[in-house]
């Protein structure tokens, strides 16, 4: 989570972010030391106010969006926590809340089972109670796609060609899901991919700057096969 | 300031609204298109409100307004505009990401300068 919204702060006009708990307290603090840690602290319970206020009338509520005449705060209720990201009057408003609702989306995913059983064909265990956060993807790939891993680097730079600065996020939580399920193809790999970028013309725009990398992935994979 | 009239009058003409309810911020009601404004009065007092209070720890911002996004896409705006609270509906369908401030610009030009 906390990997997660650092990675916020890579988009324009972002301060940083804090998370509170359904008990109002402060449990991550990423603004930069200029934002009181008393004053932030003592912002929990008015958060809580104000998006209780918002769901009486708004149950399938997303972002709330604040604009202050120096300061622009985005609420986003997140498995059952509250995020606040804080920017600039010019901050890229619609790149943070397209970044929370993965996060969001990231938080009601069922955590990913040991690589040792990755090739079992059983399904993945139920999933957790929706307040429940996913742990940090892995870093790396595990075994039994371990044949796409020298292609990673390249794959998620090209990847941020296309998505922009959430494209770490959006590479890791596909590779998350790939590795929960039986098919270690990398065409079922960009499927997963095609759903976590959740936009056909960025996906079409990645599929066409990984064709010559895709080509010798699927080599690769055919030798392993 | 311009009339009341007037300032709905451009606004409604603003790509995506579909609803406005203008109240004094006592809670009188000034002019809307909406079936039921009773349902959304207290309530827009108290976001408004809350919105202002939500900065006094920070740097005691003031508040140019708020947007409540939903899963359809429909969007919710709140503004305070001097002694009185604008709640505008943008509809799902007509894609306006700009509309937030237009809304905002169409107060400072015909309500805070006019």
């Amino acid at each position: 989570m906390e990997q997660k919204l650092d990675k916020l702060k890579e988009i324009s006009g972002v301060f940083g972010a804090c998370v509170y708990d359904s008990g109002q307290r402060l449990l991550i603090n990423q603004l930069p030391p200029f934002f009181p840690v008393e004053s932030l602290a003592s912002l929990g319970a008015l958060l809580t106010n104000i998006t209780t206020r918002v769901a009486e009338k708004i149950p399938k509520g997303r972002e709330m969006i604040l604009y202050y005449d120096e300061v622009i705060l985005i609420i986003r209720m997140v498995g059952g926590m509250t995020v606040l990201v804080v920017g600039e009057p010019h901050m890229n408003v619609r790149m943070v809340c397209y970044s929370l609702g993965l996060l969001s989306k990231a938080a009601v995913t069922p955590p990913p089972v040991a690589a040792a059983n990755v090739q079992a064909a059983e399904p993945a265990s139920a999933d957790p109670a929706p307040s429940e956060i996913a742990p940090e993807p892995t870093a790396g790939v595990s075994a039994d796609i371990a044949y796409v891993e020298p292609f990673v680097p390249e794959l998620k730079a090209l990847l941020a060609k296309a998505v922009g600065p959430m494209a770490d996020i959006i590479f890791d939580d596909a590779v998350e899901r790939w590795q929960r399920q039986g098919d270690n193809s990398f065409e079922r790999f960009l499927e997963f991919l095609a759903i976590e970028i959740g936009n056909d013309d960025q996906y079409e725009r990645y599929c066409t700057l990984i064709a010559t990398l895709r080509t010798a992935i699927e080599e690769r994979e055919g030798d392993h096969g | 300031m311009a009339s009341a009239a007037d300032f709905i009058k451009q606004l409604s003409a603003l790509p995506g609204v579909s609803g406005y309810l203008l109240t004094h911020n006592n809670g009188r009601v000034l002019t809307h298109n909406l079936p039921d404004p009773g349902r959304y009065i207290p309530w827009l007092q108290q976001m408004i409100n809350g919105s202002m209070y939500l900065t006094t720890g920070l740097n005691n911002e003031e508040l140019v307004g708020v947007s409540l996004h939903q899963d359809e896409d429909h969007v919710i705006h709140l503004f305070p505009v001097r002694q009185y609270h604008l709640m505008v509906l943008q509809m799902a369908g007509i894609t306006n990401d700009h509309l937030f401030q237009q809304i905002a610009a169409l107060i400072q030009d015909t309500v805070e300068q006019g």
